[in-house]
């Protein structure tokens, strides 16, 4: 298969996953994939992730290994807003956060005229903290444990990203939470993931899943993942091209031979060895 | 500052760990939050006070330590919070924020640090020498048990632990391990680590974190992933599959050099040494290079007299604000060299016996 921008061999495989199944794949080559920013690019920040998850304009203009700015990413949103196309999903799931009701909260809540007030000015606010989703992407950060159930929706896409496909906390529970915890609820979700692992061909993935649905229903009365059976593959999900470590064998270059990378230190070694040092 | 002293290093850097000769320190974070408080980004002074309070009635005694150290960030000037900056006991962010209600808990071996108030209400870290992250989690997490007796974490059913940041939810923790790969760098590999580490989603930062560059051949990896998978599956995939494998591919790379070029390599080792016990000014940058081929040259067994926790050690007292604490006075930069020169120049020749007698 060939690289969708330039035509070479295409090693990178990415798609985007809707209910229905796969709705666009890109294939493409190292090179490309790392201009685009969909390989070497670790995520530092929330602002990198959202760079990332805009990063056709900022392709060609900068090194990818090195982070936008916070003025580069707040021209390629803005630039973003205007692309109907591209924006449609995002002003959707903005929309519907107003139908989501209002959470009932432990919180401190800050003075309540202020914060209708707040609410009235912008519709998608968190109730308890007043941040809105936007002020979010500005610091990255939320202002309260309710922003994470008021923005719910819009986090989805951000969590895959950010960590690589989670959707559901599987760790440490607080021992107040470790009795009380629905399993079934924890079940449900972890089927729901699985069949799309498997709709998307993601089947190391699957496997994980079917495993993890196994483990946790083994205290209750559920039928056993295990009966979903999830074919073998050669590749399953994203960027998959080469080895998870492809430095499992060591290729280190022959430092003596003429045409060999310098060592860092050059100065060194040019005089100092080649002169007769060995 | 009561309870510190900031003429040694902590404690456990003395303790030499396990695979010293690549790995430095390990080190484990939690990230937690009190329920009832907005985070600290979204707090007033007022709220960032009642936790700060609530840090100091109830995650000041734990039972595994004797004693623990409580540091309000207002009460230190600037150099003192940049000693603990420089000893990793609190962030940079910790540090711009000093003036608000911060503080930190640290254990007298410095091997415990709490920040309180960082970017969440509760940062609790555990660094260890050497490459031993399981050991140091179970510490963590029995720490994180006995702070939740007494307080009430902010906890959801789907998203775990909350944080301010939804990078750090879930289980909140950050595996690190600060590893030292002068073969790999030597050898132009460095670039196919960072990209490997890169594509399994972890972060490669120099020695002193995020955007520093990786200066004495220092690299910090860690997670990025901390939802969605289980706090034994993270610590797993680090402790056996990716770090093991760094550090044998390094080593790997130093016995290449040492088959093809050892005398580049002793040359290196020794002019290093040289120059370290014979200096009397050095700037940050070239200290920290050759302390890297120093700390090389005791791996592959070149300097017997010398071990790797030295050259750890003389990398932080040879720090802006250390320099300064040991000197007693406000530094300029010429004056630092010099004091730098001298402190490295004394230990060494200690250690090893003084070249001019």
């Amino acid at each position: 298969m060939n690289c969708d921008r330039c035509g070479e061999e295409a090693t990178v495989h990415d798609f985007k996953l809707t209910k229905g199944g796969i709705s666009s794949q890109i294939h493409l080559c190292e090179s490309c994939a790392t201009k685009l920013g969909l390989i070497g690019k670790s995520f530092k920040s929330i602002a990198d992730l959202l760079s990332h998850a805009f990063s056709t304009h900022l392709a060609d203009a900068d090194d990818p290994l090195v982070p936008p700015t916070q003025e580069q990413i707040q021209k390629a949103l803005s630039e973003n807003q205007l692309d109907s196309t591209k924006s449609k999903k995002q002003q959707d799931s903005e929309d519907t956060v107003q139908d989501q009701p209002e959470m009932q909260t432990p919180q401190k809540k800050p003075d309540s005229q202020s914060r209708q007030e707040r609410r009235r000015k912008s519709v998608s606010a968190c109730p308890s903290c007043g941040l809105t989703w936007s002020e979010f992407r500005d610091r990255s950060q939320f202002g309260c444990a309710d922003c994470y159930d008021t923005f719910e929706k819009q986090l989805n896409v951000l969590l895959e990203r950010a960590h690589e496909g989670g959707a559901h906390h599987v760790g440490k529970r607080p021992r107040r939470h470790r009795d009380d915890y629905d399993t079934k609820i924890r079940i449900q979700h972890l089927r729901k993931q699985l069949a799309d692992a498997i709709a998307a061909e993601q089947y190391e993935r699957a496997a994980q899943l079917r495993d993890e649905i196994n483990t946790a229903a083994a205290p209750i009365d559920s039928p056993p993942a295990r009966e979903i059976s999830i074919p073998k593959s050669k590749t399953e999900s994203i960027h998959q091209s080469e080895p998870l470590l492809p430095f499992g064998e060591p290729d280190i270059p022959d430092i003596d031979a003429p045409n060999s990378p310098p060592l860092n230190d050059s100065d060194e070694i040019t005089d100092e060895s080649d002169r007769g040092g060995q | 500052m009561t309870g510190l002293d900031f003429s040694t290093t902590g404690q456990w850097l003395s303790n030499d760990g396990p695979e010293l000769d690549v790995v430095l320190s390990s080190r484990v974070r939690l990230a937690r939050n009190l329920t009832g408080f907005r985070f600290t980004n979204a707090a007033n002074r007022d709220e960032l006070q009642q936790v700060l309070s609530l840090a100091e009635t109830n995650a000041t005694r734990l039972p595994m330590f004797d004693s623990l150290v409580w540091v309000a960030l207002q009460e230190l000037d600037r150099t003192q919070r940049a000693l603990l900056v420089e000893r990793h006991l609190i962030s940079r962010n910790l540090l711009k924020r000093g003036d608000d209600p911060t503080a930190v808990i640290i254990s007298p071996d410095e091997s415990l640090s709490i920040m309180v108030n960082e970017e969440d209400h509760f940062r609790i870290q555990m660094m260890q020498s050497g490459f031993q992250l399981s050991t140091v989690y179970q510490t963590i997490n029995e720490i994180d048990d006995q702070l939740e007796d007494r307080l009430q974490f902010a906890f959801h059913k789907r998203f775990g632990y909350l944080t301010a940041c939804p990078t750090n939810i879930g289980t909140g923790i950050r595996v690190s391990v600060m590893l030292h790969l002068p073969g790999l760098t030597l050898t132009n590999e460095i670039e196919r680590v960072r990209r490997a580490a890169r594509d399994m989603h972890l972060a490669v930062r120099g020695f002193y974190g995020e955007g520093s560059e990786a200066l004495g051949d220092l690299f910090q990896i860690s997670n990025q992933t901390t939802f969605g998978k289980t706090e034994q599956n993270l610590l797993e995939e680090f402790e056996n599959k990716v770090i093991p494998q760094i550090i044998e591919y390094e080593r790997q790379a130093r016995q290449i050099l040492i088959k093809k070029r050892a005398a580049l390599l002793e040359d290196r080792v020794y002019r290093a040494l040289g120059i370290l016990r014979g200096a009397r000014l050095i700037k940050a940058s070239e200290a920290m290079k050759l302390l890297s081929h120093v700390r090389l040259g005791i791996a592959l067994g070149y300097v017997p007299k010398l071990k790797p926790g030295l050259i750890q050690r003389l990398i932080l007292l040879s720090q802006p604000a250390h320099l300064q604490y040991t000197v007693g006075k406000k530094l300029n930069q010429a004056i630092r060299s010099q004091a730098r020169a001298s402190v490295i120049r004394k230990h060494l020749n200690d250690a090893l016996g003084d070249p001019a007698s």
